[in-house]
Formats: C-alpha cells, sequence, structure tokens
C-alpha cells in the first residue's frame, strides 16, 4: 500500500539528488578549466568588452556567492542568465522544450508501434509449430532475419545510425530532408516530415531493446508452471498467449519503456546535433562546451528533474500494474 | 491528514479500475498508435514531393517569380546579434551581411568607401573627416544621418547610459566627435592612431536603436533581419534600399547552423545546403562530383607552431632554429592543404601592401643540421608537449605529422588535445603551456596581425619579448600613411623569421564548396561571407 509517508521520503529524496546534482555541478565547474567569457568573446576578445561582461554577468563575485545566488534565485522560480546568450536560462529552456517533447513523444510512439507487435511476432513465430512447413520456413527465416537486425541495431551507436538513416534516406532514396529542422509553428506538415529521420535514429535501438525484452519475458513466462496448467486445460497457445502470458511478460518491459521515455526526454546530444535541432540535448552541449554554468545548471536541473519524477511515476505505476507488489 | 491520505489513495484505485481492463486498454492502445501513424504519416507522403522540388529545381532555370534563395552552412552558433557585443569572427562573417561601418574592405583587404563615400585625413593626423553616402538607408527605411554614425561610436564608447563601460576599445584614439549636417561626420582623435580606418567596420546602427539591437538587429547592409531561432539559424532578406544598384541578387539568405560536419556536408551533397566551408578529404569527394564547386582561396589565416619562450628549452634559439629545420613544411601542405602558402613568419602575402617576401625559407627543411644545433644547445635529448585545440581537426592532423619528422631528429613531442574552450584559457590567456598549434584569424591591419609580439600584450601566449619589436611597432603605429608604415611592419616581419617564436607553417588555405547554381561568390582576407554579389547562374 503506497502510503503518504513513503510518498513524502520519496518526494524529499528526490529533491535532495536535484539538489545534490547542481552542487556535483557546480564543484566540476570550479575545477575544469575554462571561462565562459573568453569561451564567448573567442581569439579576438576586446579587453574593453571582456571587462563589461564579467561585471554585467556578476563574475566578479566569488563563485561560492554565485551559487548560493543561484540557489535562492531557484526558490523563487528564476533559473538565472545564461553567461553566453545573456538571456533567462528559464526562456532558453522553454524555447528548446517543445523540440524535446516532440522528438521524444515521436520515437516514443515508434517504439510502442514497432516494439511491442515485433516481440510478439517473434514470439509467436517461435513457438509455432506442426504448421504447413512452407509458410515455416518463411517465417522461420523472416524470424532470424528480424533476430539479427534487432542484434545489429543494439550495437550500432547513434552517431553512426543516424548518419546511415541519412545517407540512406536522403541521399539515395532522396525521400526526407537530412538537415533543416522546421519548428512547429512554423509549419507543422514539414515539422512532422523533418522529425522522422531523427526520432528513428533514437528509437530504432530501443525498438531492439523492446522486443528482446519482450521476447526473453515471454519465453520465461512460457516455461512457468501456470503457462503449463493453461495449456493443459485446453487453451491453444494463443489463448494462453493473450490470457496469461503477455500480462505478466510485460511488467518488465513497462521498465525499459519508463526508462527510454525518460531517457528522450532528456534529450539526446548527439541525434540533436546531427540534425540541427535546437532542442535540451543541444541547448546542453552549447553550455557545457561555452562554460556556461548558469545554463548548464538549468538545463540538468531539468533533466534531474524529469528523471526523478519519471521514476518515482514509474515506481507508482508498478503498484498499480502489478497488485502483487501493494501486498508485499 | 486524513483527508489527504483519502484522497492520495482515491487516485490510484480509480487509475487502476482503468488498467485493470486490460483488454480494453490494449485494445484502445493500438488504436492511438494507429491513429497516431496514420496522422503522421498522410501530411508526409504529399508534401515528400512538392518540398522536395527546390534541390531538384536548381538544375532548371529559376524563374523571376521565384524567390531567389540560399542557404549557407556555418560551424557554430551566433554569440549575440547585437553588432557591438559580440567578437566571435564565426558571428561577423554572418553579420557583416546584415551591418555595415563607415568603411568596408576589398578582395585584397584594402579599405573601400562604404557608408562614407569618401574621407579625408588632416596632415597632422588626428582629424578624419568623412562625408557620408546619399542615399544609404537603414532596414527601417530610415536615411543614414550623421548622428546615428555619432550615436553608434558612442555606444561603443560606453557613453549613451546602456552599459557602464565601454564595450570596445577601438575608438580609444578617438577624442571628440562631430557632425555638420546634412552629411560630414569628424573624427578628432587624441592621438595617432594609424589602424582607425580599419577598424571603422563597425557597425553602424540607427541612433537608439542600441537595446533593441539584441532581439532585432537593424543595419544598412545588403541585407536585413527576418528571424533567427538558437540552434537553428538566421535568415535575412534582400534589403531593397541598399545603395548599390541591383544588388544584393538573392532574395533570401539562410545562414544554418550544422553543428555536425557528416550530417552538414551530407546535406551540401543533397543540396539543401548552398555554401560550406570543407576540409580536404571533403574536398576530394566532391572533385568527383558534379554540381558542386569548390573554391580554394588564402584566407590570411597564419598557422603556427608556437613555442613558449617561458619553457626552458624554448629559450634558446638554437632549439627553436632545429626545430624549425626539423619540419618539413612542404610536405605538410601537400599532405593536408594543397596550394597553400607557405610561411615563414606570421604575415600571409594575401595582405600585399604589407607583406615581406622571400622569408618561408629562413631555417629550410635540414634534419642534420636541426640535429647538429640541439647538440649544440645541450638539447639533443629534447622532449616536450604541445597543445592543440581538438575541435580543429586540421590542427591535430598538423601536429601528427610534426610529431612524426621531429621523431627523426631524436625529439620526442606528446600531443595533448584539449578543447578549444580551455585551450582560451589555458594556452591563450594562461600561458600554460611548453607549445601549441593554432591558426590565427585573419586581419585586415599590420598592427592587428603583428601586435601580438608586442611584449606587453595580453594574449602574447608565446612569451615573446624583443624591444626592438615593441619600438618597431611603436613607430607603426605613429603613421598613418601606408607607404611609410609598411618598411617598420616588414622588418618586424624580418626579425620574426629569423627569431622565430614560433614555426609559422602555412596561411591555410580555404577550401568553400558552392552549389553549382550560384554565382559571384568572393572571398576576403578576414572572416566574411559576403552574399551581396552572390546570383544565381
Amino acid at each position: 500500500m503506497i502510503s503518504l509517508r513513503s510518498l513524502w521520503s520519496r518526494l524529499l529524496s528526490a529533491l535532495l539528488t536535484l539538489f545534490v546534482v547542481s552542487l556535483i555541478i557546480f564543484v566540476i565547474f570550479q575545477i575544469i578549466p575554462g571561462d565562459a567569457v573568453l569561451s564567448r568573446l573567442g581569439l579576438d576578445a576586446d579587453p574593453a568588452l571582456e571587462a563589461l561582461l564579467r561585471e554585467e554577468l556578476h563574475l566578479n563575485v566569488p563563485p561560492w556567492q554565485r551559487y548560493l545566488l543561484w540557489l535562492s534565485g531557484l526558490f523563487q522560480g528564476d533559473l538565472g542568465n545564461s553567461l553566453r546568450f545573456s538571456r533567462p536560462v528559464s526562456a532558453m529552456i522553454k524555447d528548446s522544450l517543445p523540440n524535446t517533447v516532440a522528438l521524444a513523444t515521436f520515437s516514443f510512439v515508434e517504439v510502442l508501434a514497432l516494439g511491442l507487435p515485433l516481440g510478439l511476432w517473434l514470439y509467436t513465430a517461435e513457438q509455432e509449430s506442426g504448421r504447413a512447413s512452407f509458410l515455416r520456413f518463411w517465417r522461420r527465416l523472416a524470424g532470424t532475419l528480424l533476430t539479427v537486425m534487432v542484434q545489429l541495431l543494439l550495437a550500432i551507436p547513434v552517431f553512426a545510425l543516424a548518419i546511415i538513416l541519412m545517407l540512406v534516406f536522403g541521399i539515395w532514396l532522396q525521400l526526407l530532408p537530412i538537415s533543416g529542422y522546421v519548428a512547429y509553428n512554423v509549419n507543422f506538415p514539414l515539422f512532422l516530415r523533418s522529425l522522422i529521420l531523427p526520432s528513428l535514429a533514437i528509437s530504432l535501438p530501443s525498438v531492439a531493446m523492446v522486443v528482446r525484452y519482450l521476447l526473453t519475458s515471454l519465453r520465461e513466462q512460457g516455461n512457468q508452471t501456470y503457462a503449463r496448467t493453461a495449456r493443459s486445460k485446453g487453451l491453444s497457445e494463443e489463448q494462453t498467449l493473450k490470457r496469461h502470458l503477455l500480462r505478466n511478460a510485460l511488467i518488465p518491459v513497462l521498465t525499459i519503456l519508463g526508462v527510454i521515455l525518460i531517457n528522450t526526454l532528456g534529450g539526446s546530444i548527439v541525434v540533436e546535433a546531427a540534425f540541427g535541432i535546437p532542442g535540451i540535448g543541444q541547448l546542453l552541449n552549447t553550455a557545457i562546451r561555452g562554460r556556461d554554468l548558469p545554463l548548464v545548471q538549468g538545463v540538468s536541473f531539468y533533466i534531474a528533474l524529469v528523471v526523478t519524477m519519471g521514476y518515482l511515476l514509474l515506481d507508482l505505476l508498478y503498484l498499480v500494474v502489478d497488485p502483487r507488489m501493494k501486498r508485499e | 491528514m486524513l483527508s489527504s491520505s483519502v484522497a492520495a489513495s482515491a487516485i490510484p484505485t480509480s487509475l487502476l479500475r482503468v488498467i485493470n481492463n486490460v483488454h480494453k486498454a490494449r485494445l484502445f492502445c493500438a488504436l492511438v498508435i494507429v491513429i497516431a501513424l496514420l496522422g503522421a504519416c498522410t501530411p508526409q507522403s504529399p508534401s515528400v514531393l512538392p518540398s522536395s522540388q527546390p534541390s531538384s529545381a536548381s538544375s532548371t532555370v529559376a524563374t523571376v517569380s521565384q524567390p531567389k534563395k540560399a542557404v549557407v552552412g556555418i560551424p557554430q552558433d551566433l554569440d549575440s546579434l547585437d553588432p557591438h557585443l559580440s567578437t566571435a569572427t564565426g558571428t561577423q562573417e554572418v553579420m557583416f551581411n546584415i551591418f555595415t561601418g563607415l568603411v568596408n574592405t576589398d578582395v585584397r583587404g584594402a579599405i573601400v568607401p562604404e557608408l562614407a563615400e569618401s574621407w579625408t585625413i588632416s596632415e597632422d593626423q588626428l582629424t578624419y573627416t568623412f562625408i557620408l553616402r546619399q542615399g544609404a538607408v537603414f532596414h527601417n527605411g530610415d536615411p543614414v544621418r550623421p548622428q546615428d554614425v555619432v550615436y553608434s561610436y558612442q555606444r561603443l564608447r560606453g557613453q549613451t547610459g546602456e552599459h557602464d563601460s565601454r564595450l570596445s576599445s577601438a575608438l580609444d584614439a578617438v577624442g571628440e566627435i562631430s557632425f555638420t549636417l546634412p552629411n560630414v561626420v569628424s573624427l578628432h582623435l587624441t592621438r595617432v592612431d594609424s589602424s582607425l580606418l580599419g577598424k571603422l567596420l563597425l557597425p553602424i546602427i540607427p541612433e537608439g536603436s542600441g537595446p533593441e539591437q539584441k532581439d532585432h538587429p537593424i543595419g544598412a547592409g545588403p541585407f536585413s533581419f527576418l528571424s533567427y531561432t538558437p540552434g537553428v539559424g538566421i535568415r535575412m532578406v534582400k534589403h531593397q534600399g541598399y545603395y548599390l544598384p541591383g544588388q544584393p541578387y538573392l532574395d533570401e539568405v539562410v545562414f544554418r547552423i550544422c553543428l555536425d560536419s557528416n550530417a552538414a556536408f551530407l546535406a551540401l551533397q543533397n543540396g539543401e545546403i548552398d555554401i560550406l566551408n570543407v576540409t580536404k578529404e571533403q574536398r576530394d569527394v566532391l572533385l568527383n562530383r558534379a554540381g558542386i564547386e569548390v573554391l580554394a582561396t588564402p584566407q590570411n589565416m597564419p598557422q603556427l607552431m608556437a613555442f613558449n619562450l617561458g619553457y626552458e628549452p624554448f629559450a634558446d634559439i638554437r632549439v627553436r632554429q632545429a626545430v624549425n629545420h626539423a619540419i618539413n613544411k612542404d610536405l605538410i601542405i601537400q599532405m593536408l592543404a594543397p596550394g597553400s602558402q607557405k610561411l615563414g613568419t606570421n604575415f600571409c602575402e594575401v595582405m600585399e601592401f604589407y607583406a615581406a617576401r622571400g622569408l618561408e625559407d629562413t631555417y629550410p627543411y635540414d634534419p642534420q643540421k636541426a640535429r647538429e644545433l640541439l647538440e649544440e644547445a645541450g638539447y639533443s635529448n629534447l622532449s616536450f608537449t604541445l597543445r592543440v585545440p581538438s575541435e580543429y581537426i586540421f590542427h591535430l592532423e598538423t601536429a601528427q605529422l610534426i610529431q612524426m619528422q621531429l621523431n627523426q631528429v631524436g625529439v620526442h613531442m606528446t600531443i595533448d588535445p584539449i578543447p578549444f574552450d580551455t585551450w582560451l584559457d589555458q594556452v591563450y590567456t594562461g600561458f600554460n603551456h611548453q607549445a601549441t598549434l593554432i591558426g590565427l584569424t585573419g586581419k585586415l591591419d599590420p598592427d592587428a596581425i603583428l601586435g601580438r609580439f608586442a611584449s606587453n600584450h595580453r594574449n602574447n601566449f608565446m612569451q615573446y619579448h624583443n624591444p626592438e619589436v615593441d619600438e618597431l611597432l611603436q613607430m607603426g603605429r605613429g603613421t598613418a600613411i601606408e607607404a611609410e608604415r609598411a618598411p617598420y611592419y616588414k622588418e618586424i616581419q624580418t626579425i620574426l623569421a629569423e627569431e622565430v617564436p614560433a614555426v609559422f607553417i602555412m596561411d591555410i588555405t580555404l577550401y568553400r564548396a558552392v552549389n553549382s547554381r550560384l554565382t559571384g561568390l568572393l572571398t576576403y582576407p578576414i572572416g566574411y561571407i559576403d552574399m551581396k554579389t552572390v546570383d544565381l547562374r
């Protein structure tokens, strides 16, 4: 039973995590070399402009004071200003968020739409026996090919997958654009079109992961005694799967799906850079490279928030889906 | 307490009821997915054909009614839209299309009229009088008046109340700025500043427009600002009131930010990007490909392996000479950037008015000589670390070639790749290195190029101190007449070639790929992607 107290303690530990994350980032930034103003102005920095920026960005006060200022601002809902762009961090995150959320949603829908049916199909293909041997041979072959694909997708790095997708769909088939992200409020159909390749680059490895997990989980459940009972009382393989196995097998898959959604909502540095999508990942990339501490803090605060809250929700969802856990 | 616990447990049970009906829920999920996919797919298929048309239309002749558009790929985001608040070369090369100054540069680096039609310099070189061009207008339709010039310069000097201190040190020699209507502006200098004219590329903005510039830049350049999306790019359209007849030819220019160079190269080949700087490997790929030309031009960017003279072995000139003798610049150029100008000093020949010639073989490739010199200096087992900005593959590859060549004379060099932002802090400002490898961005003024060798220059990362050079630099600043200035700078170049505070390798040739549907792109000895002369073929 989810008691109010345990919920509170979970929330509290989530908040503590957020605080620790910000502290760690702050400490790291004090250690690593680099300077926000220098990297903003580059090789040809004008000393006058440099001095002005240091003054205007309050970089002349000691770092720990700046951190305390940032913390106190946080409690008032103010994430501070970016050192590189002289803009409020919250506004910059707000600008990037729709792009990452759109990409994450797109990818997640693809994971669901491809991963679950493929996993199921592979399992049934595996279970099949005694049908016409001709059909069986082709199903087996398709199943093997699919398994190889899944292995490949699990192994390939995302940046390579992005380039391959560009080569195939952009250069050879000339079907889809490879650069030139269009924001949703500029042209909606073009926006959807420009999301297809990047979302595939993100979702395909996850699809492979879901297929693998579902398959393993189904096999495991299929060997359980209750499955044998179900079969022996006369249920067909399909009925056993539908009525008994699937629901149990989906529980571990739910975890994976949750993790995938949480990860994609945190933005993808690689995919966003490759396809020029101004999302959270790209913002973080720019911020780290420019030693833009307030922006890094802001973005990682967002990511930490998504992760902690996401896992909290996932745990709650578990209790709902699997009543056995509630009893424990 | 009680009521809240009831509420908390009420939510899960209602949720539970919904999810308990797994069969229904599954059906519903499947339905949602199908609908979502259908919704996502339907707009795609019809739009595939029409929207891919612009790239395929590139081969056909553009009709008059079709807007003429070009897309330029740039490797980084802009640091600020406000022209007075940015100094990054990568931003300026874009924003020169929106902003203009009193003067401009031509392709050879000479100062030519822009918003000023002409100017005169007084006998004592302390008063510069500019006659503004008749008919020059800002993007908002207002004419360019002397007051706008005064406002722009005062803003840069921190005198408009908008900022607490000055934004630029470029106008430090300027005292009073006066104007006479309708079109005369005079700058009264407190001391002679020979590089002043070259600095007057500084953007002129409408009076009072300062605070708005960072959101909506307004200038008098050939293109006017349309929109900017951070991380995506900037769009600009033809400025109808630009003073040159017919120019610019294009109706719209998009500068698209491409953080991933491989992806950008694919987009270039796909026709989504028209203009992009490419590497030598990419150039080699494009050589066999119709439809994309590659321009190779000097970019006034000396690449050098700079010694830190504060590191003991390099304080000895014989060691520096030996390293110079050990490095085969011709081979490096041939392998990495064929066509680049070999250098012997920190000055590129593209700046023909000031360049001293024939210095590149002061210490020719001679491994035997290198060994002898090292022995003589007592450093026959020299080893040192070279810090290289890791983003620049070109510099890293150069470093690897140098490493091999030095190995042959018994010098052990370790390459330490560090991020450019770290480099700026550690090497460029902190002098925390033994040697480094970098390309220095192009400048129009010889003082801006050679001034970094002054003992008191804040970025004197070679730790080079030579009173003679300091004095020559002072003399060069003392006169604005080119013919009088040139000998001082040539002298400095000769000294640098002999004392070699660095191995001056080459003026890195820029490979700029241009889609063949475009024509008229010029290149300059400074970072400047000038789109006003570009037209469809």
